[in-house]
């Protein structure tokens, strides 16, 4: 928005300027969109589930929709376990994202940390995308989290999350504060992410920094309220996966002049990205 | 014993070859004596570079340097002999020397401003066969004035961009890549001063007043030891030092802007003055057509340069010059709306705006110690800054809540130095140049100021980084025999920043073999290093620029370039013809990692990001690669006569690698262009009408687009899988997946000349700019109406202009 804001002053200044619609051909290379985050079963999440969503990828010009993918085979392995993952029924995200996915309970296929995993997605029409990860052998345990409010008005709070950075040489971690705000029948969730590594831990501990939650319309009530903590291990798919996926689209929302980001997955013949991750999460009320 | 004998043996053979190297080298100092001076133009006395110097008798030249100096050995003779003096653009002057009176001979120069007649070249005119130089181009300033421009605009880098080996970027901006090298690899220097920013206004305006000029080369490799700092290019702009005789001026006005220049003798003969300014009023003409009565877009440039020239003696020459320019580009809007609320009325104000500019500063002093030895030593200063900044306020009328967001950020980097270097001209067959200098820069590379009055946030935040670069350097043109020229030279520079310390020598290596028929074959090798680079993002045109040093983590760029080619005079040495080939390693070139960005268009963004990462520091943005470029390159040129002109022909490739960037494969950067051709043609049609016009075309340039895109889930740890929704993302396959349509368009101009007295004159000229009205690219961008939709911007269609020019 703010480059077009730009550039359409800048064409305003030069006054005679002219915009032409150009024949433009990118070779268009149909792929399987594949996303799983894979972790292992955790008991703070009801009917804990392993998912996996698939869709496909559009050209860049022509307005092409998506192809639902309602027939593919979902194949999760690992060196002694094998299951195929079934269609769920698409729910109103689903449709909206022209995805769908498909799923099987934690408890039929147990994933565990240090382990490899693999991941197969095939249609009756020959895509085909194979990728694997590895779940993260360690996470950070409960007692070495360290939630800080910083402050806690009517209309923002600010906390800061510190935790100890495991021994591992440059671990990559993903914090995650999620704020569930409440009072009678109004009610808001926001969420916010940092990606760091343990290159930036000093004296072995590791900062979100702050961060900020404001403008939540209402005046909520503390006893209502709960504050989730997620600090996460993660493998190296997951963070390149999701940090890049961020400066992407902070680079297309807001930035002047953009540089392109390479979003690679780790998806053979696809996009998308198969990543472990050894998660501690954490629920308290205000 | 025996081992202290040999020892004593070896010592006097030392002793013996150094005898005879030092006899070799000064055996002609014997039998010859040396003429000296000074070539001046004739009426405003102003010293002429490059004038050939010959001598008929021996067929011995020299040439004059940039401050008009030349150094003639000649024989020991009974009888006189014929010095000719030469240089395109002025009158051929021949002058008979008697025996008693070879001590010194300062000559002065006709201009030929209009030759109508073609002239008869002489045998010891300056031909492109007889220069031990390569890769070197320069465009007498005349024909500057005559070629075509937007809006008549006089732009030395546009014209550069004309010669072979140098590409353009876009419309739009005044970028210029030379044999496969980045836009940071040219030194451009303005009387020895380095400018950092080589354009005004996204590059519609030249970053110099060409009234104001005297001469400009550039040279795109083979470069001398002298020169050093940039990988690619040396462009080196001189300009006018002053009239000494007379108070003369020129005014020039155009539709964008004007400019004036004025010059005169504050002693006659002995000290003179120039000024020079410009401004433009571009946004004042934008005012009355502008749509919205809400917005408001200033934008302003000028540039000034002022010069003292005092010949102080007829040994020591005083100079004082200074330049400073600057842009100002500010877009104000101011609205009134509704917010979903409708008893709460918003009042918003947003500013944007972006300015940089240059200043130099250098004091040079001649110095003529002998007949042989001749110094220039320059105290040198230069600026360039940089400021982007933006800011919104929101005012809620019905409760007076204000929220102000602020962010700015500003780069800069200072220079101070000196330099002195000494020309001894030893006899015919050697001179030897050699000097050194120091610079202290001070790097700006990040200055951000926030603001964000919703989250009591505020950040200021300066990074200034301290080096030294210096450099010593020793250079022999050496002439064994009448056909063979060498010229090498040893460069060593140094860069201390923070506890780093680069050293690196550089040698240089240029030598030329005259054939009979004026043809001649040339070759050369040079090693550059670089130690100021430029981390650009590659943008819409208008600049932003963050010089940066090399650091500890920051490895200086070097480049390794071997050129080989051919030169022939041809048509009684009236046309000139050279091929020549390169090849250009480079190394620790300099690119922004993916996705980064010195700046973003929103504070929060910017704290967010910040916050994100604790590696997002300045250095940590860049990346480090090597590339790899080679081409041919063909110039046929015209340089007098009625008819005048060039055609230059350039194929090339460029490939860069950096193992952070497109998956560490190579690719195409964007400047990569496989054939450039320019035409350009300059024809007296009588003495009042001149006809130009040029015709360039350009192979597509490299881009890099998405080739899909797809929806990415933002992983909630909190939410499963796809129970939230995707955020469109972009699938990249490649960098410079994308080539643009070829670039090509066509100029015209016609000036009328009208000497009103015998010294004040007027010109009329009347341009076309693009007359067939080739759409050419200045970006694409998906269109906002129909993101499926690809489209192409172009800045200039057909374009007429006026301009009048005023000389007294």
């Amino acid at each position: 928005m703010f480059q077009r804001t730009f550039t359409s002053v800048l064409l305003l200044l030069l006054l005679g300027s002219c915009v032409r619609v150009i024949d433009f051909t990118v070779p268009f290379d149909k792929k399987l969109v594949v996303h799983c985050f894979l972790r292992p079963a955790q008991a703070i999440v009801q009917n804990d589930s392993i998912l996996v969503a698939v869709s496909t990828n559009t050209p860049i010009v022509g307005g092409q929709t998506k192809e639902q993918i309602n027939d593919a085979t979902v194949t999760l392995a690992s060196s002694n376990q094998r299951i195929n993952l079934r269609l769920l029924a698409p729910n109103a995200a689903d449709e909206l994202n022209q995805t769908r996915r498909y799923g099987v309970a934690h408890r039929e296929f147990a994933v565990k940390a240090a382990e490899n995993y693999t991941l197969t997605v095939t249609t009756p029409n020959g895509l085909r995308t194979e990728s694997s990860c590895t779940i993260p052998p360690n996470r950070v345990l409960e007692n070495d989290i360290k939630i800080t409010i910083v402050e806690k008005s009517k209309d923002k709070i600010r906390c800061r999350i510190d935790w100890k950075d495991l021994p591992e040489a440059n671990t990559r971690y993903m914090c995650s504060v999620g704020i569930g705000l409440s009072k009678g029948v109004q009610s808001t969730f926001s969420s916010i992410y940092v990606y760091n590594t343990g290159s930036e831990a000093t004296n072995n501990q590791m900062t979100s920094n702050e961060l900020t939650f404001s403008g939540f319309g209402f005046d909520y009530d503390p006893a209502q309220s709960i504050i989730y903590v997620a600090v996460a291990t993660l493998d190296k798919n997951y963070y390149e996966w999701g940090s890049k996926q961020i400066l992407q689209r902070r680079q297309n929302s807001s930035n002047l002049f953009p540089e392109p980001v390479f979003l690679n997955g780790n998806v053979e013949n696809g996009l998308g990205v198969f990543a472990g991750y050894n998660a501690t999460l954490i629920a308290k009320f205000f | 014993m025996s081992i202290e004998r040999n020892k004593n043996k070896a010592r006097s053979e030392h002793k013996n070859i150094l005898l005879f190297a030092f006899l070799l080298l000064f055996s002609t100092q014997l039998t010859a004596q040396t003429l000296t001076g000074f070539v001046r133009e004739i009426g405003n006395q102003e010293q002429l570079t490059g004038v050939s110097v010959f001598c008929v008798e021996t067929k011995k030249g020299a040439i004059s340097n940039k401050y008009g100096f030349y150094s003639l050995v000649l024989p020991v003779v009974k009888d006189s002999v014929t010095l000719v003096f030469s240089l395109v653009g002025y009158e051929t002057k021949s002058q008979r020397l008697l025996p008693q009176n070879t001590a010194a001979l300062d000559v002065a120069l006709a201009p030929v401003a209009t030759q109508l007649q073609e002239v008869v070249v002489k045998s010891q005119e300056p031909s492109v066969s007889r220069t031990v130089r390569m890769s070197v181009q320069n465009i007498p300033i005349q024909q500057v004035r005559e070629i075509p421009a937007l809006l008549g605009e006089k732009d030395i880098m546009k014209i550069l961009q004309l010669l072979p080996g140098i590409q353009r970027g876009n419309d739009g901006n005044g970028l210029i890549f030379v044999r496969g090298g980045a836009a940071d690899q040219n030194l451009l220097l303005l009387d020895e001063a380095p400018v950092y920013n080589m354009f005004h206004a996204g590059g519609f305006f030249s970053v110099f007043n060409g009234n104001a000029l005297k001469n400009f080369e550039v040279m795109k490799g083979a470069f001398p030891a002298r020169y050093g700092g940039r990988l690619s290019s040396v462009i080196e702009v001189q300009t006018k030092d002053g009239n000494k005789e007379r108070t003369a001026g020129d005014l020039t006005v155009g539709l964008l802007s004007s400019s004036a220049v004025l010059e005169g003798p504050l002693k006659k003969g002995k000290a003179s003055f120039l000024l020079s300014g410009r401004v433009s009023y571009w946004d004042k003409i934008y005012d009355l057509v502008r749509p919205k009565a809400n917005d408001r877009i200033l934008f302003s440039l000028y540039d000034y340069t002022a010069k003292i020239h005092w010949e102080i003696s007829p040994k020591d020459k005083l100079y004082v010059s200074t330049y400073a320019g600057r842009d100002s580009f500010v877009w104000k809007q101011g609205q009134n709306g509704r917010l979903s609320d409708d008893r709460k009325m918003l009042q918003s104000a947003f500013d944007f705006g972006l300015n940089w500019g240059n200043q130099t500063a250098t004091v040079r002093w001649n110095r003529v110690f002998s007949k042989k030895m001749f110094a220039n030593t320059s105290l040198i200063f230069s600026n360039y800054d940089f400021r982007y900044f933006n800011t919104t306020t929101n005012v809620t009328l019905s409760t007076q809540a204000k929220v102000t967001d602020e962010s700015s950020y500003q780069a800069r980097i200072q220079d101070l130095g000196f330099k002195t270097d000494f020309d001894y001209f030893i006899n015919d067959k050697h001179q030897l140049r050699f000097g050194g200098g120091y610079t202290r820069h001070r790097f700006v590379p990040e200055r951000i100021q926030l603001y964000n009055s919703a989250n009591a946030f505020r950040k200021d935040t300066t990074v200034t980084v301290l080096a030294r670069e210096y450099h010593l350097y020793v250079e022999e043109e050496f002439k064994p025999t009448a056909r063979f020229t060498l010229n090498a030279g040893l460069r060593f520079t140094g860069f201390g920043v923070e506890t780093k310390n680069y050293l690196n020598l550089e040698p240089r290596l240029n030598f030329a073999y005259l054939f009979p028929n004026d043809l001649a074959l040339k070759g050369g090798y040079a090693r550059m290093n670089q130690f100021a680079h430029l981390a650009s993002n590659s943008g819409v045109g208008f600049p932003f620029d963050v010089w940066i040093p090399s650091t500890a983590r920051i490895a200086p760029q070097q480049a390794d370039q071997f050129s080989l080619g051919l030169a022939k005079d041809v048509f009684s040495r009236n046309v000139e013809i050279s091929v020549e080939g390169f090849y250009k390693q480079m190394r620790n070139l300099i690119g922004l990692r993916e996705g980064a960005a010195f700046f973003s268009g929103n504070t929060l963004d910017i704290f967010r990001a910040s916050l994100a990462s604790k590696q997002e520091t300045w250095d940590n943005k860049i990346v480090q690669g090597t590339g790899l470029s080679y081409g041919l390159e063909v110039l046929i040129q015209k340089k007098k006569g009625k008819f005048s002109g060039w055609l230059s022909y350039t194929w090339s490739k460029v490939t860069n690698q950096f193992a952070e960037l497109n998956n560490g494969r190579s690719f195409f950067p964007r400047y990569d262009r496989r054939h450039s051709l320019s035409l350009v043609g300059i024809y007296h049609l009588t003495p009042r009408t001149t006809l130009s016009g040029t015709w360039t075309y350009a192979s597509g340039q490299r881009l890099t687009l998405p080739v899909s895109n797809f929806g990415a889930f933002d992983h909630s740890i909190w939410n499963t899988v796809g129970s939230s929704s995707t955020n469109a993302v972009y699938e990249y396959s490649n960098y410079g997946n994308f080539k643009t349509p070829d670039y090509h368009r066509l100029d015209l101009n016609v000036q009328f000349h009208k000497n009103k007295t015998k010294k004040r004159a007027r010109t009329w000229e009347i341009g076309v700019f693009n007359a067939y009205n080739r759409l050419n690219p200045f970006f694409f961008t998906f269109s906002e109406t129909n993101p499926s939709e690809f489209q192409k911007v172009s800045l200039f269609p057909i374009i007429g202009s006026v301009s009048y020019n005023y000389k007294f």
